[in-house]
């Protein structure tokens, strides 16, 4: 999945997107599930990214159930669905196979940010556009990082940071987070701009050789969803 | 590259002196005289882009082009370091970053290099390597470090410490009363992941009183083994007493032993110095000591590198538990300042120091090696 180019990527998206909203029923949904599933056996998936993809799904289909389900009128629920349940699962399946669909095909690329940085320089950013374009991506695990640090640092002095006592001690442990990312950020400015990367034409980032095969292969299998979906829509 | 080499204590103007020489201006709203030239600062790891995951791709984002990021890594494989090339640039260890961004600003070609007390943080043979590997590239190098006489012999630019530099009052007693506290680990093991243990049925009894200079080359352990006893990181099973008591100090960071990390600037809490040492009844003798009179109303923050050093070493010995672990305490700091084996003996804190320098080679040794 790495090997596939990114305007593919971007392509087969919209046109899964456009499927799963053109399927009126669940029977229609089930051949995007099949994409979607070879998706995930394709792409560099991690378990740990399909379990955030749960973890962020079952609250949404616990909300649409209840909505659905018992708070809106059964009259409301169009006529296509058998009832507000079915309803609320067929919206969650929906949501599901974009958000798998986007996580599949985005999250390798945004993993691995030295294909980003590649790609950018391909369309022709330039490497000070798609440095700033890597630092974005690469900012939240910074501070993690140093969020991490920060907070061994406080318990080895021993404050604990569970619960309220660690609500009161964030005042104490953002200072020093702030003022370190402060102080990195100009450090770094000046580091890339003084050793000259900034000015260069090209970066010595590895070569990717994206695989004309398998991105024909994911076009047409998007293109085949719609049209597939189309079919089912308006004829069957 | 031709090197360069200064000798001077703190505030004597080295660091000035070293952003001059690559053309980089004290004052930010000064542009650069000129670029395509790189300064290492102590904090080595702001001299890394931040924005590359692994060490790999940091190289590769400093290389003039794809040859010379080749040759790179190559280096790095030589100097005995390829297995960090995989790994995330902020897990890993001192001596590892120094590395890391040395051969990382090489990469970019510089017309000249400033090393500001980066290599204190290198083994002498890593040290020696690395100077080899330099001396075969194109350029300008200069080097400032405090332990310069523990592997330069030549010749120096002797630069003068300002006259009203703070320095530390050693000749002062600094005894702080603490309990004394014995420490034994019995079958320590730990693993970060499964199957690759870094900590191996690991037995080891430090004495009340005793001081010791924890040795082991990178990814050894040396770190684990120092959370383990602050109690940073719950070890996967093994059993640690103090005092003769079976304890559980991942249930009470910080009670049984202080930590002191390597960079000052993750461990200043307070928004001023004399309220990060305010924990400690011997505040006054300890900011006396370490030659923080004049700081006690600044904010730890503002301070520069050398003395947010001292403030961070001041704040760990001031706490409480009678056994302190320092990781890398020398960094940064002059031979008249610097917290040596004969101060940590005298502070009345026992203790444990992770330490590349030679002057701790008088205390007990413990290396990782052969535990």
């Amino acid at each position: 999945m790495l090997r596939l180019h990114s305007l593919i990527r971007l392509i087969s998206v919209f046109l899964v997107v456009t499927a799963v909203f053109m399927s009126a029923s669940i029977t229609t949904l089930l051949p995007l599930y099949a994409v979607v599933l070879m998706a995930v056996l394709m792409s560099r998936v991690s378990a740990n990214h399909l379990r955030f993809v749960v973890f962020i799904t079952t609250p949404l289909l616990i909300a649409l159930l209840l909505v659905w389900g018992w708070l809106i009128d059964a009259r409301q629920v169009p006529t296509s669905h058998q009832s507000g349940i079915h309803y609320a699962f067929f919206m969650w399946l929906r949501v599901v196979a974009c958000g798998g669909m986007l996580q599949c095909l985005f999250i390798p690329l945004i993993e691995q940010p030295a294909y980003l940085k590649v790609f950018l320089e391909r369309i022709g950013a330039g490497v000070a556009l798609s440095t700033l374009m890597l630092s974005s991506i690469t900012f939240l695990p910074e501070i993690r990082r140093r969020v991490n640090r920060i907070t061994d640092a406080r318990r080895a002095q021993g404050h604990s940071l569970s619960g309220l006592k660690g609500l009161r001690e964030l005042p104490a442990l953002l200072m020093p987070l702030v003022s370190s990312l402060l102080d990195s950020s100009v450090q770094r400015a000046e580091l890339l701009s003084h050793r000259g990367i900034l000015e260069r034409n090209q970066s010595a980032s590895r070569e990717i050789t994206y695989s004309i095969p398998q991105s024909v292969l994911a076009l047409v299998v998007a293109l085949s969803i719609v049209i597939t979906t189309s079919f089912v829509r308006f004829y069957a | 590259m031709k090197l360069q080499v200064l000798e001077g204590g703190n505030f004597s103007g080295r660091t000035h002196r070293l952003r001059e020489f690559v053309g980089l201006p004290n004052d930010p709203n000064i542009e650069p005289t000129f670029s395509h030239s790189a300064y290492i600062g102590p904090d080595v790891a702001s001299s890394l882009s931040g924005i590359a995951p692994t060490v790999e791709a940091e190289l590769e984002l400093m290389a003039v082009d794809r040859e010379i990021a080749k040759k790179t890594k190559k280096a790095m494989e030589d100097l005995g370091f390829g297995y960090c090339l995989s790994q995330n640039v902020f897990t890993l260890s001192g001596g590892e970053q120094a590395v890391t961004a040395v051969l990382a600003a090489m990469a970019a070609r510089p017309k000249r290099l400033a090393i500001d007390c980066a290599f204190e943080q290198l083994s002498a043979e890593t040290r020696t390597n690395l100077l080899a590997y330099l001396d075969g590239l194109d350029g300008e190098l200069m080097i400032s470090d405090n332990r310069i006489d523990e592997w330069y012999q030549g010749e120096t630019e002797k630069m003068q410490v300002a006259a009203d530099a703070p320095t530390v009052n050693s000749n002062l007693p600094l005894k702080l009363n603490r309990e004394p506290c014995e420490i034994e680990l019995i079958d320590l093991c730990h693993s970060y992941v499964k199957g690759k243990p870094v900590l191996k049925k690991l037995n080891l009894r430090l004495n009340a009183g005793t001081h010791y200079l924890l040795n082991g080359p990178n990814g050894s352990g040396k770190t684990t083994l120092s959370k383990i006893l602050c109690g940073l990181i719950k070890p996967t099973s093994g059993e640690i007493k103090i005092n003769g008591k079976t304890v559980r100090p991942w249930l009470t960071p910080g009670k049984f032993v202080s930590y002191h990390f390597q960079n000052p600037d993750f461990q200043l809490f307070a928004s001023k110095v004399s309220t990060q040492l305010a924990h400690s009844n011997e505040r006054d003798a300890l900011a006396n000591w370490f030659g923080l009179d004049g700081h006690l109303d600044e904010h730890p923050l503002d301070l520069p590198f050398v003395l947010k050093k001292r403030v961070a070493i001041a704040s760990a010995l001031g706490r409480k538990p009678g056994f302190a672990v320092l990781d890398e305490p020398t960094l940064g700091q002059d031979k008249a300042s610097v917290f040596n084996s004969d101060r940590f003996i005298g502070s009345g804190v026992s203790g444990l120091v992770i330490s590349h320098s030679q002057m701790y080679s008088n205390l007990s040794i413990i290396q990782m090696a052969d535990l």
